[in-house]
């Protein structure tokens, strides 16, 4: 299911359609038995291969895709009429659903036979408190990102001032990151998302409207911070996600991410830090004084590095943060 | 009447005399009417307009509403009950040819009123802070490889068994299946008012001897599978403070770069409270966010039971390494060959019904285990 935005196709999440579709339970809970069967003869197969998920994993997914799919019948209620099976089906008819039997089918086995992503096939991600529509042509957003949203709330604590301003989160792909600090600013400030692709770019718009930050959250469709060249010396923050993975170790990930996920969202350069770098450099003319940089990154010697760039520039108090898998992350700093 | 008929009579009377007096007894220590008024004072309380203003007191005073009244419709229901089958003797008495559908009615009145007293005499030693709530279990595999991971699940089972028969709701939120066959772990959430006081007892490791269907040899094997059980709270019910150094918070990223090299439902967090060392693992949210909440929430309601069980009056006071002992102390051997046998260490009480054990006929060990709980410790508040 999807609405033209522009000429963008945007995916409505499975969560968000109506429950009109119907199928006999029996019917669902036979495939839903079926898929678990299938689920759990993976085993450790992909995890081995590429990384993949192993048969626990895929096995939650799969109760999350029938959370999103199916009205009024959580998991406790599944489970009980699978246990009941033969006595009480008759008498249950038909169950509401919001995505048609067939397309569950469908999205399961291609999320099993060609690896594409759980979130592609259920049209959302749930990340931090926010649950944010994706579809193929996004980044999915990762768990550690949600930390860059904390350090910037530290870097507000620390200076009041900057809640005021405008922030930018560079590469915003699905939004997350631009909606994670609207938040924070909760209307003292604005953001600007900006982003190279055009789907992006609506994703993106559609999600901020999801959160009612339609105001507070400006799209724009460019480079870094090319298009924001007005905006010199005025940022007060600048947060951002950008293509980290040197371009050596795209071939090696897990399907899920090199196959499906868009590679000029992944693809750092050589070394993974062209786009970091680019960002270095352009935040040096765009953030006003004090103003706070915040990037992610591939961890440990890239963090690293991205650091000595910095520190070669007007920035002070920079620092590598940590991750919750102790991986060194994150760098920050504040402008002179 | 005849002289078999006499004596069937004088017996049936003689049992409805010992369940009147045993109604009887808890009417006059439960003073019916002073409940009475407790509840036409909380039912006032409840019409009034403001009543819904303050929206946690509301609930906290219609929970206790429902609760007594609950407890007064039993009385009722006991005397009411008590009543018929005095009736019923009478009649039999008076009549020249007993009447055969009145003497079982009389029997099965007096069946019925001996197990709900029974069931609401087991209620009132559930008088634990926490017994009143829904209770999570989880089921971890341990010692034992396949065979282990396979006793796991026929636990799982087994306490699922249990609860529908008690009348609960249970989910299993999260599973861990093992490679072959069977469970690494897996957490069931039973819903419903008691269920953490019968089944909080079941915590600790609980062995299995039979011939394992995953030896080529099928050899004798002994297995081990180790029980937690917490209760479910409610946020408000949860008023402890943890300082954040306190706590160190860990995803479970399988190693490797992280990042946008992956993309996994791995949104599992892992809470330890370091001063104790208890941990604690989440991951049946949708987001590390969602997991790391709840896992805070879940190692509070752990630590605030094992404060009761310790009797400790501050977080500070809890001894980590007790906990640790005892959680993974033996409790009960479930034994299927070469004889059939579930003996629990605890009580020593035994039974050779092993298939309805494992069909989720837990009551026996259930009541053995709350009784010895109730006379180690000091007398039940009335």
């Amino acid at each position: 299911m999807a609405v033209l935005r522009g000429s963008v196709e945007l995916v409505i999440p499975i969560c968000e359609r109506p429950a009109s579709k119907s199928t006999p339970l029996a019917k669902l809970l036979r495939w839903r038995s079926q898929s678990r069967h299938k689920a759990s003869s993976i085993s450790t197969a992909l995890s081995e291969l590429d990384g993949g998920p192993d048969s626990s994993e895929l096995l939650t997914e799969l109760e999350w895709l029938l959370d999103d799919a199916v009205e009024k019948c959580g998991r406790g209620d599944r489970d009980d009429l699978d246990q009941e099976r033969n006595d009480t089906l008759a008498g249950h008819g038909e169950i509401f659903l919001r995505a048609s039997l067939e397309e569950l089918e469908q999205g399961w086995k291609e999320r099993i036979d060609r690896r594409r992503p759980f979130q592609y096939v259920t049209g959302s991600s749930h990340w931090r408190d926010l649950v944010l529509g994706v579809q193929e042509g996004v980044l999915i957003p990762r768990p550690e990102t949600k930390q860059l949203i904390d350090l910037a709330a530290a870097a507000m604590d620390g200076n009041s001032e900057l809640a005021r301003g405008v922030w930018v989160d560079l590469g915003t792909g699905s939004g997350a990151i631009a909606i994670g600090i609207a938040r924070l600013l909760d209307g003292r400030g604005s953001v600007i998302a900006v982003d190279a692709s055009e789907v992006a770019i609506a994703v993106a718009e559609a999600n901020a409207r999801r959160y009612k930050l339609q105001e507070a959250v400006t799209l724009v469709k460019g480079s870094w911070l090319t298009p924001l060249r007005d905006e010199a010396g005025k940022l007060s923050g600048i947060v951002s996600n950008p293509p980290y993975i040197p371009s050596r170790n795209l071939g090696r990930l897990q399907a899920e991410v090199g196959k499906h996920e868009p590679i000029c969202a992944l693809d750092g350069g050589v070394d993974g830090i062209d786009h970091l770098a680019e960002i270095c450099q352009g935040a040096c003319w765009a953030l006003k004084s004090g103003g706070f940089l915040a990037l992610e990154t591939d961890g440990g010697e890239q963090a690293q590095t991205v650091a000595k760039i910095l520190s070669d520039k007007p920035f002070e108090d920079i620092k590598v943060v940590k991750d919750f898998a102790e991986m060194s992350r994150f760098v920050t700093a504040f402008h002179t | 009447m005849n002289r078999s008929n006499s004596a069937e009579f004088y017996s049936l009377r003689k049992d409805v005399e010992n369940v009147a007096a045993r109604v009887r007894q808890l009417l006059d220590s439960a003073d019916l009417e002073q409940q009475e008024a407790v509840l036409a004072d909380l039912e006032n309380q409840a019409s009034d307009p403001a009543f819904w203003e303050e929206r946690s007191k509301a609930q906290k005073i219609l929970s206790e509403l429902n609760e007594i009244k609950d407890r007064v419709n039993l009385y009722k229901t006991f005397r009411a009950k008590v009543d018929d089958a005095q009736c019923i003797v009478e009649l039999l008495e008076e009549m020249e040819s007993p009447d055969a559908a009145l003497k079982l009615e009389a029997a099965e009145t007096v069946s019925w009123i001996t197990a709900a007293m029974d069931r609401f005499e087991l209620n009132k030693l559930l008088s634990g802070t926490y017994d009143k709530e829904g209770a999570r279990i989880t089921i971890t595999a341990g010692a034992g490889g396949t065979d282990a991971q396979d006793w796991a699940e026929m636990l799982l089972r087994m306490y699922q068994r249990w609860a529908t028969r008690s009348g609960f709701k249970s989910t299993v939120v999260e599973s861990s299946p093992g490679e072959e066959a069977g469970i690494k772990s897996a957490t069931l959430e039973i819903d419903g008012r008691y269920a953490y006081g019968y089944i909080s007892g079941e915590k600790g490791t609980h062995r299995l001897v039979r011939q394992s269907p995953f030896n080529s040899k099928g050899l004798r094997q002994t297995s081990f599978a180790g029980v937690e059980v917490m209760p479910l709270l409610e946020e408000s019910e949860i008023e402890v403070e943890i300082p954040e150094g306190d706590l160190e918070i860990t995803t479970c990223r399988s190693g490797g770069k992280g990042g946008q090299n992956v993309n996994k439902v791995e949104t599992a967090v892992r809470v330890t409270h370091i001063p104790t060392g208890i941990a604690l693992r989440c991951s049946e949210e949708r987001s590390q966010l969602q997991n790391k909440i709840k896992a805070i929430a879940l190692l509070k309601s752990k630590l605030l039971v094992i404060l009761e069980d310790q009797r400790a009056a501050e977080i500070k006071e809890i001894r980590g390494d007790v906990v640790k002992a005892e959680w993974g102390q033996q409790i009960r051997n479930y034994v299927f060959h070469p004889y059939k046998l579930v003996k629990d260490l605890r009580t020593n009480v035994e039974t050779s019904d092993i298939s309805g054990i494992m069909d989720g006929n837990l009551e026996p060990l259930l009541t053995a285990y709350l009784m010895s709980k109730q006379s180690s410790s000091s007398p039940v508040p009335a």
